[in-house]
């Protein structure tokens, strides 16, 4: 009888490393909606998203043979898609990155503010309206919540996928939340 | 398709850490979670399981690709071993070749008396004429060759075994063979015209007479030989 830690993504991860294809498969199911999602929710076209989520799982498949559990799996996922997404935001616009790097220095895009009316009422749904908060969101507390709520992340792995210290990465989140209950409270 | 890992992870732990309220964070989670609908695309999902199994699957012809490499080297370290063994032993039959060839001409020595010639003029002194023959020829043979090869310069392969030829030449002076030599010092000569004389050849005899008495001026001739000079 297999026990847990037969199926943990890390198990799963060295069973494909050692030739097994299905554990890819597995591994795959498990993480392939969380990852695309957070690509889509920081890129937002689609087309942008399906290639990076690609770019991804095929560092994933290509570096196999050098993986060694140093970290959980899915720190190790979300630490490529990070490092994909900082290329993409240096590719599209230079400016992007700097306001990644910069944290929440940067103001918000003018006509992309939450508290704006309109904002409010083309949001109908509470789905759609907490996706408005986030477009909202600097790029580092955007990234910090996704990797929290798509990547299943703690703070001390967020801190590790996004190479910041721990008190960042705890910053980032907290100003993330905040901004997103008082969003929801307006909504209500 | 299922999706454990699309869970929330633990908000009471985050909203401990972060001192948000955990309601706050349940709600907010619950909220975001309704966005959660959105997959990639069917075909992506198949592109990267292929992908994937190729990876997978190319493994075994890459291995069978390292195997090959792993003999490279002692294969390479073979055929160099081999191969100079080869060139080695066939440059030792060569060289013995050569030797073979060089030496067979002296097996059978052309005249010797033409070898002699210039020994004695230089002899003015006529004691030295009959001086030992071995030193004699000891001498000319080493010297000799070198104007053979003088004489035949135009070609690269005979100056090359000029000195082979004069070794060879020098290791064969036998006591046999300087005897044979002897035969054509001038008494040998005069002995030979001597018998041409008895045999009726006596035109042949006078040339060969007169040849010896153009080459030893001063040598002294039989009572015979005077007497039909």
């Amino acid at each position: 009888m297999e026990s847990d830690a037969d199926h943990s993504d890390e198990a799963l991860m060295l069973r494909y490393q050692a030739g097994d294809a299905a554990a890819f498969d597995l591994l795959y199911a498990r993480h392939r909606g969380g990852l695309f999602r957070f690509m889509l929710r920081q890129c937002k076209q689609r087309s942008h998203a399906e290639e990076l989520f690609q770019d991804v799982w095929m560092n994933v498949i290509q570096a196999r043979s050098r993986y060694r559990i140093e970290a959980k799996f899915r720190t190790y996922l979300y630490t490529l898609a990070h490092n994909r997404l900082i290329d993409y935001y240096r590719s599209v616009s230079r400016s992007d990155a700097v306001r990644f790097d910069d944290d929440d220095a940067i103001p918000e895009p003018v006509g992309n503010r939450v508290d704006e009316p309109h904002v409010r009422a083309e949001a109908k749904e509470q789905g759609e309206y907490i996706l408005r908060l986030l477009d909202a969101l600097p790029a580092p507390q955007r990234e910090a919540f996704l990797l929290h709520e798509e990547g299943g992340l703690g703070i001390d792995e967020i801190a590790m996928a996004s190479g910041i210290s721990f008190e960042a990465a705890k910053s980032r989140l907290r100003y993330a939340i905040a901004k997103l209950r008082e969003g929801l409270k307006e909504f209500a | 398709m299922s999706r454990p890992s699309d869970k929330t992870p633990s908000s009471k732990s985050i909203g401990h850490s972060l001192d948000v309220p955990d309601a706050d964070i349940v709600a907010l989670s619950k909220a975001y979670g309704e966005t959660k609908d959105l997959e990639p695309a069917k075909g992506l999902d198949d592109f990267l399981k292929a992908a994937a199994r190729r990876a997978v699957n190319a493994k075994p012809q890459s291995l069978k690709k390292t195997e090959w490499r792993r003999w490279t080297t002692p294969v390479a370290i073979a055929a160099t071993v081999v191969l100079t063994v080869s060139v080695g032993m066939l440059s030792l039959e060569k060289k013995n070749e050569i030797r073979i060839a060089d030496a067979t001409p002296y097996a059978a020595p052309p005249p010797v008396a033409p070898m002699l010639k210039p020994m004695a003029p230089s002899n003015t002194d006529s004691a030295s004429a009959a001086a030992p023959a071995g030193v004699t020829i000891a001498k000319s043979t080493v010297a000799e060759p070198a104007s053979d090869v003088s004489a035949n310069v135009a070609s690269d392969k005979a100056l090359m075994r000029a000195p082979v030829v004069a070794t060879a030449k020098l290791r064969a002076a036998s006591p046999h063979e300087e005897a044979a030599l002897a035969d054509d010092s001038p008494a040998a000569w005069l002995k030979r015209i001597e018998v041409l004389y008895e045999d009726g050849k006596r035109k042949e005899a006078s040339k060969e007479l007169a040849k010896f008495k153009q080459r030893y001026p001063k040598y002294p001739l039989p009572e015979k030989l005077k007497n039909e000079s």
